[in-house]
């Protein structure tokens, strides 16, 4: 077969270029760190590694939900514990009724509840950043206030008259939804998923709200006790913490004894409760600490995961491109030669 | 009895064709570089002059022999079958390394992947995260003035985006429409000039008294080279005539016959399609293979979802803008449709508060938004009240902090199926999904570009085996015919040495 010198060149170059284009191909990976920078370079590995990356941002907004979602439970937590001190004082000064003779004593002990009712108003009020802890949905308003006749209201509606319907809502006493109480959820990658109609599932977010009703009482209930003349006597009481205080106060200022006792009964029930709460309160900072561990460790793999993808192994791809390099330079070495002596050459 | 000076005749026949040679010779060394030039031989035979009855005169049949040499002609060699199969490869060459630059740039445009400097890709999946973090952080405070501006700027990012990216698609889909012209125009000009030169063939082969085996070279060299050149844009078939033309047809139509030739037309048709028609039968021009098919199929490329005839099944520029428009509507109908504006008596939505619509500028420049408009990628625009008052996100005018519609629409928009055209999935693996399409697109006409160009190197390499100067060869043949010159010069003398002896010598 004839070979011609337009055969040699040309097969020269080519293979020349193809030698250059493998080395700044291989040198481009090592120091971009990138195993390859467009789908069409790894199809299969690309569509992967987009979908490690949104697991990735999802993960790491999951972490700030909780975060978030923790400090906002550990000031409740921390609230709650004050009112729990507050409780102990009045139940004190309840006890001290039990021995005081006169009036005016009676008059010091009332207005002692009453400050320390004023405590207990503004810890229940208490806001974390702008926003009212124990106030359910309430943005703007503090959700603990007393109307023009000295009553307490929550979010608008008188607490006395507030029960839980079968649903598990809050309602007054026209049976109308009090306002304001629907329970707020985070994503913590529990799988946020709607339903058909479009709500969310529930069971599919956290609930971080936090009901101030259920923590310092709500309604009223019946109880007996027995009054000064030693009759029995059936009194509709407050379950509220702070209403208990308001009628306790005018109990001490009226002198009646056996009904401050009642109320102390009553209170120490109520103090049960919150407690309840506050343990629960701990159950849930609890799991969300554990949910942020394992989110931690998840975003650990993922990192690792997405680098194995999407990162060049350097040690593998430097010895590659030491290949190439020294490949290169072979080309170039023979490039002298590479239309070698003819007969022309030798004439003489 | 031999003519007297018949040594003579044949030592300067010997002469003029050695002459000839070492010219040709000279003439091929010239010529070694030169494009398409094909190695051009002497074609010597021995001169022979036969009379009639052999048998009767035998002094005639012994007396004439020895007439020296003739030169035929000036011959190239040309092995017609692999011309044929370099011109079939190069079509293929031109069209899959055509699919894979256009497909290449449609890649870069919708890049989703790596473009920014901190490995983020800054295309829709990162306008898409902005979103979710956005409605994230004010899911935690829905009263918040501050996290609802920062939704609004995300929702406002990704318009921009989709948009932007809209408005580059198109740009390119219109660059490689000029380039698709000027192809075109390349063509014509090259089937003109091909025709022009078979007439110039024809003639040359009358005027030089040429034939079918000895014609003009160097124009059938230029020749070739055109129909080299032409055959990347349709697969090329050549037969050749006894005339010394050829009639080339390209797809089963005849583009060059004799004088002849037919040239294409280009149009943009308003559907945003090209139409490539032949100019006098106005036919749509089907040409196999090659850079002009492969260019109107990815313009025209529509994928399952052809609207006009024009369009073809191929994934190209219409295809993936529509994937555009499709995730544009969806996702500001999503958007429009959760987040309410406002309730009636009964507590049930009245309406919703509309995050996008479709932008039209007006004659004054200005622009309004119209959230009940079709929504396309072109048009997909923030509303411009919630973008100058980011509190029209809220519900209840936030007074409440209930989250749950922004949740809804958290989950909409990250892990919620959607029903498009052909799918049902997220937003991220829609768009990751006509990615990793384009992906397979793009590796598997790089690969077979590549592989084409490989094998149509060796078939250049098999051609030149044919058709090139070799240096030695030439070079071996400057040395035969040196000595054949120097044999014949000295054969020249000894005939005169005969003729002085037979002359001046003989009988004095």
């Amino acid at each position: 077969m004839r070979i011609t010198n337009n055969q040699l060149t040309r097969n020269y170059l080519t293979n020349a270029n193809k030698n250059l284009q493998y080395y700044s191909d291989s040198s481009n990976k090592l120091q971009s760190g990138r195993a390859f920078t467009r789908v069409s370079q790894n199809v299969s590995g690309g569509k992967k590694a987009m979908r490690l990356r949104t697991q990735h941002y999802q993960n790491a907004q999951f972490q700030k939900n909780i975060s978030a979602a923790n400090e906002r439970l550990t000031i409740a937590e921390e609230n709650l514990q004050e009112i729990s001190d507050q409780i102990i004082l009045i139940k004190e000064q309840a006890g001290r009724a039990g021995g005081v003779l006169d009036e005016t004593t009676f008059g010091i002990l009332a207005k002692s509840v009453d400050e320390i009712k004023n405590t207990v108003v503004q810890f229940s009020n208490a806001t974390y950043v702008d926003e009212y802890v124990f106030g359910g949905t309430n943005a703007k308003t503090a959700p603990f206030a007393f109307d023009k006749n000295g009553e307490l209201t929550y979010n608008g509606s008188l607490v006395s008259e507030i029960t839980k319907n079968a649903d598990g809502h809050f309602v007054d006493k026209d049976g109308n939804i009090v306002a304001m109480t629907e329970k707020t959820y985070i994503d913590v990658g529990l799988g946020l998923v709607n339903y058909e109609e479009g709500s969310i599932d529930n069971n599919s977010a956290y609930d971080v709200s936090f009901s101030g009703l259920d923590c310092f009482g709500f309604g009223k209930k019946d109880m007996t006790y027995k009054n000064k003349e030693g009759d029995e006597v059936t009194e509709s009481l407050p379950n509220n913490i702070i209403e208990i205080c308001t009628e306790m106060s005018k109990a001490l200022n009226e002198g009646n004894r056996e009904k401050v006792q009642a109320l102390s009964d009553r209170l120490a029930e109520s103090h049960d409760t919150l407690l309840k709460n506050v343990a629960a309160l701990g159950v849930r900072t609890n799991y969300l600490e554990r949910t942020k561990t394992m989110l931690q460790d998840e975003e650990d793999n993922l990192e690792i995961m997405q680098s194995d993808l999407e990162g060049t192994d350097d040690t593998s791809e430097i010895v590659k491109m030491n290949e190439y390099k020294y490949a290169w330079m072979l080309t170039l070495q023979f490039g002298s030669n590479v239309l070698p002596q003819s007969l022309m050459d030798f004439l003489k | 009895m031999r003519p007297t000076f018949l040594g003579f005749e044949a030592s300067k026949s010997a002469l003029f064709a050695t002459q000839k040679a070492l010219d040709i010779t000279g003439n091929n060394l010239a010529n070694m570089s030169s494009e398409g030039y094909t190695r051009q031989r002497v074609d010597q035979v021995s001169m022979g002059y036969y009379c009639y009855g052999t048998k009767y005169n035998i002094n005639g049949r012994v007396a004439l022999a020895g007439m020296g040499t003739n030169v035929l002609g000036i011959s190239q060699t040309r092995n017609e079958q692999l011309d044929n199969a370099f011109r079939t490869q190069y079509a293929e060459v031109g069209d899959f390394s055509q699919r894979n630059t256009m497909l290449s740039d449609i890649e870069s445009v919708l890049q989703e992947f790596d473009i920014g400097t901190d490995g983020n890709g800054y295309g829709l999946r990162y306008a898409i995260e902005g979103i979710y973090t956005a409605l994230q952080d004010y899911s935690m405070n829905t009263s918040s003035v501050t996290d609802a501006t920062v939704v609004v700027s995300a929702f406002s990012n990704f318009s921009t985006t989709m948009r932007q990216m809209s408005a580059k698609l198109d740009e390119k889909a219109n660059q490689y429409k000029d380039e698709l012209e000027t192809d075109i125009s390349t063509f014509n000009t090259l089937v003109e000039k091909i025709s022009v030169l078979n007439k110039e063939i024809k003639r040359a082969m009358v005027a030089g008294n040429y034939n079918a085996e000895y014609g003009p070279n160097e124009m059938l060299d230029e020749r070739n080279i055109l129909i080299d050149q032409l055959s990347a844009y349709g697969e090329t078939t050549v037969k050749y005539n006894k005339d010394g033309t050829v009639d080339i047809s390209m797809g089963g139509n005849n583009v060059v016959t004799d004088e002849k030739f037919e040239p294409i037309d280009f149009s943009r048709n308003k559907d945003n399609t090209v139409s490539v028609k032949w100019r006098s039968t106005g036919e749509n021009v089907g040409l196999g293979a090659g850079i002009i098919k492969a260019s109107t199929e990815i313009i025209n490329g529509r994928g399952n979802g052809t609207v006009s005839s024009n369009e073809t099944h191929v994934r190209g520029f219409r295809y993936y803008k529509d994937k555009l428009d499709e995730l544009s509507s969806r996702f500001a109908d999503v958007c429009n449709n959760t987040i309410p504006k406002e309730f009636d008596e009964n507590g049930n939505v009245k309406s919703y508060v509309k995050i996008f619509g479709a932008q039209v500028t007006n004659e004054d420049g200005s622009i309004e938004t119209f959230p009940d408009m079709y929504i396309s990628s072109d048009n997909i625009r923030i509303m411009s009240d919630i973008s100058e008052d980011a509190t029209l996100l809220f519900t209840n005018n936030g007074e409440s902090k209930d989250n749950k519609y922004v949740l809804e629409l958290i989950a909409s928009l990250s892990s919620e199926k959607i029903s498009f055209n052909n799918e049902n999935s997220t937003f991220e693996d829609y768009i990751s999904d006509y990615l990793t399409n384009l992906g397979n697109d793009i590796s598997y006409y790089n690969t077979r570009s590549e592989s084409a160009q490989t094998v149509s190197e060796e078939l250049l390499n098999s051609r030149d085996a044919v058709t090139g100067v070799s240096e030695i060869e030439e070079t071996s043949n400057m040395l035969t015919y040196n000595r054949a010159f120097q044999a014949a010069s000295r054969m020249m003398n000894v005939m005169d040495e005969l003729l002085d002896v037979i002359i001046n010598r003989m009988g004095v």
